[in-house]
């Protein structure tokens, strides 16, 4: 027989060449799942908060579309009356990775 | 010595010195198969894997931004869909020409005037893409703030299809030629690219429903200010999409200056420091810009940095004929940063972002309190992009 099965020459080629295809291929698929992964997906609450121009009372709800800074509201300070002004609006989740 | 050894030893592990009964020839044959293995066919294969590698990672990053350009569009379509009676796809046509739209920047080779070029395009690209806006939506052509912010989608539309369109390019070239370092070179700045690009899908919900983003931190500021100084009084429409108003806060004459909104503009800011200082004749003795800037990776989101000069990004029109006017009055220009990502700078305003806008309005006081005296003129620009904020 030409080519009998040994240790060095044929066992340990194929294992490291096995090896590295393994290695090769999770490194690969790791960095497409990397590029694939998207940054925005945690539940986000967004919300507004209200001010009184007079006393300065502060309330906190949820965002309603239409609404802005710098907005009258409908909504009336429990203390002295005067409509609430929409002061500001922002989330609570940070989209930092 | 050494080196015999060493030979030695390769000669040995290679097996080219029988050790044992078979014949010498064989030996050779095997050794000669090995070498082909280890030399040519590995780093073949390992050239091959890495091309495959890099490969897969710009064609599935060209795949990821393709999909989130038509869920963006499925958006504005939706969000539109109830406004108007047309067919949708004949608006998805018209949507994808306005995303096609071209910008030809004037040419540089002699700078004489590149400033006012560059003005004269941007501001008739506004009118251009507002106008196309409302004459793609005529049911919402009577609110001028939901015009603005379509206009801002679209722009973000824009941009992700030039971004795609030039990714795809040199895709398509490295592929064509089978070019190993150009792909690499793609995949090494496909990170920054998606920063940008969750920055910018991240945007199209938020100016859809008209929120206050990052980047409108320097109006929200003079609109928070506004409130802490009296005898309040707006110079009526002076200069298009922009409020400049008066007031008096610890003795001193303020000028407040931000874009109009809560249409999603950046308004002309230049133009309206112009008019303060020409046409009302004031000379004021320091000028304060707030704005929005990129944080490195290092800094912490809503930190804010002071300095100098005009904090003001874009292409630098706006921030040039400020300087020119500060310089020409002699004006010292403060500058307050609040620091924030791209995402961030994009995305509906952040929790951290909102404090600090509240502690720039304390810095505020303190600076106009310690180079400014009783009885001067100060002005404060708001600047960015003022989606979301009134006055
Ligand atoms: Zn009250």
């Amino acid at each position: 027989m030409l080519i009998n099965i040994d240790l060095y020459t044929v066992v340990i080629p194929i294992l490291v060449t096995i090896a590295i295809a393994v290695t090769l291929f999770y490194v690969t698929s790791k960095d497409l799942r990397n590029i694939m992964a998207s940054t925005v997906s945690r539940r986000i609450s967004e919300y507004t908060t209200l001010k009184c121009p007079t006393c300065g009372y502060v309330k906190v709800r949820e965002f309603r579309p239409g609404d802005y800074v710098g907005k009258v509201e409908e909504e009336k300070c429990p203390n002295d009356g005067s409509n609430l002004v929409i002061m500001g609006i922002s989330k609570e989740a940070s989209i930092n990775q | 010595m050494v080196y015999t050894l060493t030979a030695l030893g390769i000669l040995q592990v290679f097996q080219v010195t029988p050790v044992s009964s078979q014949s010498t020839q064989q030996y050779i044959l095997y050794n000669i198969i090995l070498l082909i293995l280890w030399f040519g066919v590995f780093p073949w294969f390992y050239e091959t894997f890495q091309l495959w590698r890099y490969q897969s990672q710009v064609s599935g990053f060209l795949n990821r931004l393709r999909i989130s350009m038509n869920s963006n569009i499925t958006q504005v379509l939706d969000f539109i869909a109830n406004r108007v009676n047309e067919d949708k796809r004949l608006i998805e046509s018209r949507i994808r020409d306005l995303m096609e739209m071209v910008i030809i920047e004037p040419t540089s080779m002699e700078p004489e005037g590149l400033v006012r070029k560059y003005k004269a395009l941007i501001n008739s690209y506004n009118d251009r893409l507002e106008k196309d806006v409302s004459r793609l939506i005529p049911a919402i052509s009577n609110s001028r703030p939901i015009i603005q912010n379509f206009t801002n989608v679209v722009d973000v539309l824009r941009e992700l299809n030039f971004i795609y369109k030039v990714i795809d390019h040199y895709y398509r070239l490295a592929m064509k030629y089978k070019s190993y370092y150009l792909l690499i070179q793609l995949a090494a700045i496909l990170p920054l690219l998606k920063e940008e690009i969750d920055a910018l899908n991240g945007s199209v919900p938020a100016f859809l429903k008209g929120q206050p983003i990052g980047d409108s931190a320097g109006p929200l500021t003079i609109f928070r200010f506004k409130n802490l100084c009296s005898n309040l009084e707006p110079m009526g429409d002076s200069v298009k999409d922009t409020y400049i108003a008066s007031c008096n806060f610890k003795g001193r004459k303020i000028y407040l200056v931000k874009a109009e909104g809560p249409g999603g503009t950046v308004g002309h800011l230049d133009d309206a420091i112009k008019y303060i200082y020409e046409n009302i004749n004031a000379r004021p003795r320091l000028m304060i810009t707030i704005d929005a800037a990129l944080k490195l990776e290092g800094e912490e989101s809503g930190s804010i940095a002071e300095g100098l000069g005009v904090a003001m990004g874009g292409i630098g029109v706006e921030k040039f004929n400020i300087e020119s006017i500060a310089t020409k009055y002699n004006t010292p220009i403060y500058a307050i940063l609040i620091k924030m990502s791209m995402p961030e700078a994009l995305n509906a305003m952040t929790k951290p972002i909102d404090e600090a806008v509240n502690k720039v309005i304390e810095r505020l006081g303190k600076v106009i309190d310690s180079y400014s005296d009783p009885n001067d003129e100060v002005i404060i620009v708001g600047v960015g992009n003022t989606i979301g904020v009134a006055q």
